[in-house]
C-alpha cells in the first residue's frame, strides 16, 4: 500500500470507529438518518475519491476507492458511500459536477433499461440503494448519463435484508437536467459491475471483521473450562474462515486494481470483478455460518454487533449479480475459448 | 487485526519472458503426451525428460553460479514452474530435489556437501526422496523413532521410513532421524543426514501399490547402514528447524492449487461438446477460485523473492487450493454423461478417472488439512 492510501486508510478507519457506534446502526435501521457522519465522510471527500481534482474531488484511483469501500463494509456503515463514490465518477467523467446533497445511481439491476429521449427519462429501477434520500439519481440510460431531482420520479419503498433502503423508482419523461456520455469503454453492463466491484469489497471488510470478532469470542468465552479456541474442532472452522477472508481480500483487492489498469485502457476488468464477486458472495454463506455457529445464541439476538455484518453479507452477495450470476458469465468467456487455451489466457489476466 | 499478509505482486517482464520459453519449449516436446499422463502432474516420472530440463538450466533455477545454478528470481521460478505443472509435463524425477531437497542442503549443509550435491541435481542427474514420515508417525512428526548412532566415522541407522515418494528411482534421501533419545522438549535431538541410497547394505526399498494402481511411494528399512559424519547436514539436533524450513518450501508453490487442472481442461472441452447453463456456472466458479488462488500463490512467491517467512500465507494457500483441487472430480462428476474409467474412450473420463483416485491425497501429502488449519489458528492466536 503506497502512503496516501494508507494514510487514507487510517483517517476512515479512525472516522469509522469514532463514529460508527451500534446505537448508530440501531438508529439507522429505525430510520434516523446519520447525518453527522454523512457530513463528516463529505468533508474528508472520500464520495469524491474517483473526481478530478478540478471537480472538487481528490483524483484518485480505483484501489483507493477499495480501501474505502473495504472500511464501509469492516463497519457497517449505514449509508450510500460506494453509491455515491460511483455516481460522482460517472458524473464527472461526463463532464458533470458533482451536485451538492446526497446523489446515488440508478438502475442496479442488469435487466432493466432506462431511456433518454429530447433530455426525458423514461423506466423504472427497482431495489435503488437509498433511493429515497438521495437529493439526485445519477441514471444510466441508453444514451448515456442523465442527471435528475428528486421529486421528478415516483418512488416505492423498499428494504434489504440488512435493513438498507432498497427503493423503486419510476421515471415518466423525468428532465435529465445535466447529461452526457458514460467513461470511455464503458456500458451499462460496465457501471453493473462497478457496482458489484464495490460489494466485492464491502463483503470483504465484513468478513474481516466478522473473523476478528469471532477470534476474539473464541479467546474469551470459556466453556468447560477451557477458552473455546482451545477447542480442534473450535479451531478447525476458524481455520477455513481465515481461508475465505484472505482469500476474499485477495480477490476484492485484485478487482480494483484490474480496473485502474482498465482506466488507463490496459485490460478490460470485468473477469477480475466477476471472480471477486462470485468468490467473495460464496465465502460470505460460509463465512456467517462459522461466525454465527461459534458465537451461539447470543450472536442470534439483535442486541450483538454480528448481525450488522451478517444480514449485510446475505444483502451485499446478492446485489449486482449473485455468485450464480457471475459464475455464468465467467463461464460463457471461457467456453468461448478453446481449453486448451485455458492456461495461456489466464497468464495474460492481471495479479 | 492484520493476521496474513497478501500483499499483490506483478510476475516481472524476465518471468513472463521465461514463461513462453518453457511454454514453447514443451508445446514441442509433450507435443504426444497423453492427457491422462499430463493429469498425473509433478507426479508423472521421466528422468530423460529432467535431464532435459538440466540442459536447459531450469533445476535449481534461484540457486548460486557456482554450484551450476542461475542465480535467477523466485518469481522466474514461479514462471516455470506454473508452465510445467499447465501442460502437466512428467517432471516428478527432479521434483523434490528442485524444491526441497537442494534448498536445505543450500542453507543448511556444509560447502562440501553442496559442491558434491548441487551440481548432480541442476544437471537433473540426481534425484531426491523425503524421509520424514514413519509407520507410527504421520501428522506427529515429532514422533519419530529411528534413530542415528555414533560410531567410528559416522553413524549407523536404524528404523522405517514410509510413504517416500519415488525413493526407488532417486539417488539420495535426507532422512530426519533421532541423534538423541526423546526429552521433554520433543522437537530437541533430531538431525537429518543425506542417505546414500545406491548403497544397499543395510537398505530396504519396498514400493507401497496405491489406490491407483501405481507404484509411487516406498517403505524404506534401515538396518545397521551406515552414513559418514560428512553426511550429516547441519549441527547435530537441528532437524526440527531444519524441516520446519523445509516445510514451508514445500507447501509454497503452484502445485498446491494446480493438480488438477488438467481436468478442468478435459472439463471445459467436454462443456463444449454438450452446452449446458448447470456446466457453465460450474466451470464459472472453478476459473473464479483459480484466478483467486493465483493470485495468492503469487504473492507467497512474492514473499520468498524478498526473504520473508512464508510459512503461514503457504498453508492458507495449501488448505485453499487442496479443497479446490478436490472439488474438481466432484463436480465434474455432476455433469459427467459416462462412467469415469482409465480405459474409457475420451481424454476427459479418463483425466475424471485418475484425478477421483489422486485427490484424496492432496489433503493429506506435505501436510494434513488438520495440521495446516492448526497452523493457521495458531496464527490467529488461538493456540
Amino acid at each position: 500500500m503506497n502512503e496516501l492510501r494508507q494514510i487514507m486508510a487510517d483517517t476512515v478507519e479512525k472516522l469509522f470507529s469514532d463514529q460508527v457506534t451500534k446505537k448508530l446502526k440501531e438508529q439507522a435501521e429505525a430510520a434516523v438518518f446519520p447525518d453527522a457522519l454523512l457530513q463528516a465522510i463529505t468533508e474528508n471527500g472520500l464520495l469524491h475519491v474517483l473526481v478530478p481534482e478540478n471537480m472538487g474531488g481528490v483524483s484518485g484511483q480505483f484501489a483507493d476507492a477499495e480501501v474505502i469501500a473495504r472500511a464501509v463494509g469492516r463497519h457497517a456503515v449505514p449509508l450510500p458511500v460506494v453509491e455515491q463514490i460511483i455516481s460522482n465518477y460517472l458524473l464527472a467523467s461526463a463532464g458533470i459536477t458533482p451536485p451538492d446533497g446526497i446523489t446515488v445511481f440508478a438502475p442496479v439491476r442488469d435487466s432493466e433499461t432506462i431511456n433518454l429521449h429530447d433530455g426525458a427519462v423514461t423506466g423504472t429501477a427497482t431495489r435503488v440503494p437509498w433511493g429515497r434520500k438521495a437529493d439526485h439519481i445519477a441514471v444510466v440510460t441508453d444514451e448515456g448519463i442523465a442527471l435528475i431531482k428528486a421529486g421528478d420520479f415516483s418512488l416505492t419503498e423498499n428494504q434489504s435484508i440488512a435493513s438498507e433502503p432498497r427503493d423503486t423508482l419510476e421515471f415518466n419523461g423525468a428532465t435529465a437536467i445535466a447529461s452526457g456520455s458514460l467513461p470511455s469503454g464503458m456500458t451499462a453492463h460496465s457501471v453493473f459491475a462497478l457496482g458489484a466491484m464495490m460489494r466485492a469489497s464491502q463483503m470483504a471488510g465484513a468478513i474481516e471483521w466478522i473473523l476478528e470478532a469471532s477470534v476474539q469470542y473464541a479467546n474469551d468465552r470459556v466453556q468447560f473450562g477451557r477458552p473455546l479456541g482451545k477447542f480442534q474442532a473450535i479451531q478447525q472452522n476458524m481455520a477455513e474462515m481465515a481461508g475465505h477472508a484472505a482469500a476474499s481480500g485477495a480477490a476484492a483487492l485484485g478487482a480494483f486494481q484490474a480496473a485502474d489498469l482498465a482506466h488507463e485502457g490496459n485490460v478490460d476488468s470485468t473477469f477480475e470483478i466477476a471472480a471477486a464477486k462470485t468468490r467473495i458472495s460464496e465465502a460470505a454463506g460460509i463465512v456467517t455460518s462459522h461466525a454465527h455457529q461459534i458465537h451461539g445464541a447470543i450472536g442470534f439476538t439483535y442486541e450483538h454487533d454480528l448481525h450488522f455484518r451478517t444480514r449485510r453479507l446475505w444483502s451485499w452477495r446478492d446485489e449486482f449479480g449473485s455468485d450464480s450470476y457471475w459464475a455464468d458469465w465467467i463461464g460463457g468467456r471461457i467456453l468461448a475459448l478453446e481449453a486448451d487455451d485455458l492456461w495461456p489466457w489466464l497468464t495474460t489476466r492481471p495479479t | 487485526m492484520q493476521y496474513f499478509n497478501f500483499d499483490p505482486y506483478s510476475l516481472p517482464p524476465e518471468a513472463e519472458a521465461l514463461r513462453q520459453e518453457v511454454r514453447d519449449f514443451l508445446k514441442t516436446e509433450l507435443a504426444d503426451y497423453p492427457a491422462v499422463l499430463r493429469s498425473r502432474s509433478w507426479a508423472g516420472l521421466d528422468p530423460d525428460f529432467s535431464r532435459k530440463m538440466g540442459e536447459k538450466g531450469w533445476i535449481g533455477l534461484t540457486w548460486p553460479k557456482k554450484y551450476g545454478g542461475a542465480e535467477r528470481s523466485f518469481f522466474e521460478r514461479y514462471a516455470l514452474l506454473e508452465e510445467l505443472l499447465a501442460y502437466g509435463a512428467p517432471v516428478g524425477s527432479h521434483w523434490i530435489a528442485d524444491r526441497q531437497s537442494g534448498p536445505t542442503i543450500l542453507r543448511f549443509g556444509t560447502e562440501e556437501q553442496c559442491q558434491r550435491i548441487l551440481p548432480g541435481i541442476i544437471k537433473g542427474e540426481s534425484f531426491f526422496c523425503i524421509g520424514m514420515s514413519e509407520p507410527d508417525s504421520g501428522s506427529d512428526l515429532a514422533s519419530i523413532r529411528t534413530k542415528a548412532d555414533k560410531v567410528d566415522g559416522g553413524y549407523v541407522i536404524n528404523g522405517t521410513k514410509v510413504w517416500t515418494t519415488g525413493a526407488h528411482h532417486c539417488d539420495w534421501m535426507i532422512a530426519l532421524v533421532r541423534t538423541s533419545p526423546p526429552s521433554d522438549n520433543r522437537h530437541a535431538g533430531m538431525s537429518q543426514f543425506l542417505i546414500n541410497l545406491k548403497q544397499t547394505k543395510g537398505l530396504t526399498i519396498d514400493p507401497i501399490l496405491n489406490i491407483a494402481g501405481e507404484k509411487h511411494f516406498n517403505m524404506v528399512v534401515f538396518e545397521d547402514f551406515f552414513v559418514p559424519e560428512s553426511d550429516r547436514i547441519g549441527a547435530e539436533g537441528d532437524g526440527w528447524q531444519q524441516v520446519t524450513a523445509e516445510l514451508a518450501f514445500e507447501r509454497s508453490g503452484p502445485e498446491r492449487y494446480m493438480s488438477s487442472i488438467q481436468l478442468l481442461i478435459e472439463m471445459i472441452r467436454e462443456a463444449k461438446l454438450d452446452p449446458s447453463k448447470r456446466a457453465q456456472e460450474q466451470i464459472g466458479r472453478l476459473i473464479a477460485h483459480l484466478a483467486t488462488l493465483r493470485r495468492m500463490s503469487i504473492s507467497v512467491a512474492g514473499k520468498l523473492e524478498s526473504h520473508a517467512n512464508p510459512a503461514l500465507e503457504a498453508s492458507v494457500v495449501k488448505d485453499l487450493g487442496a479443497i479446490y483441487e478436490q472439488d474438481m472430480p466432484e463436480i465434474a462428476h455432476r455433469f459427467a454423461r459416462t462412467e469415469a474409467s482409465m480405459t474409457a474412450a475420451t481424454d476427459f473420463e479418463q483425466v475424471r478417472a485418475y484425478i477421483t483416485q489422486a485427490a484424496v491425497s492432496f489433503s493429506l501429502r506435505g501436510g494434513t488439512r488438520e495440521i495446516l488449519r492448526g497452523i493457521i489458528a495458531r496464527g490467529l492466536g488461538l493456540r
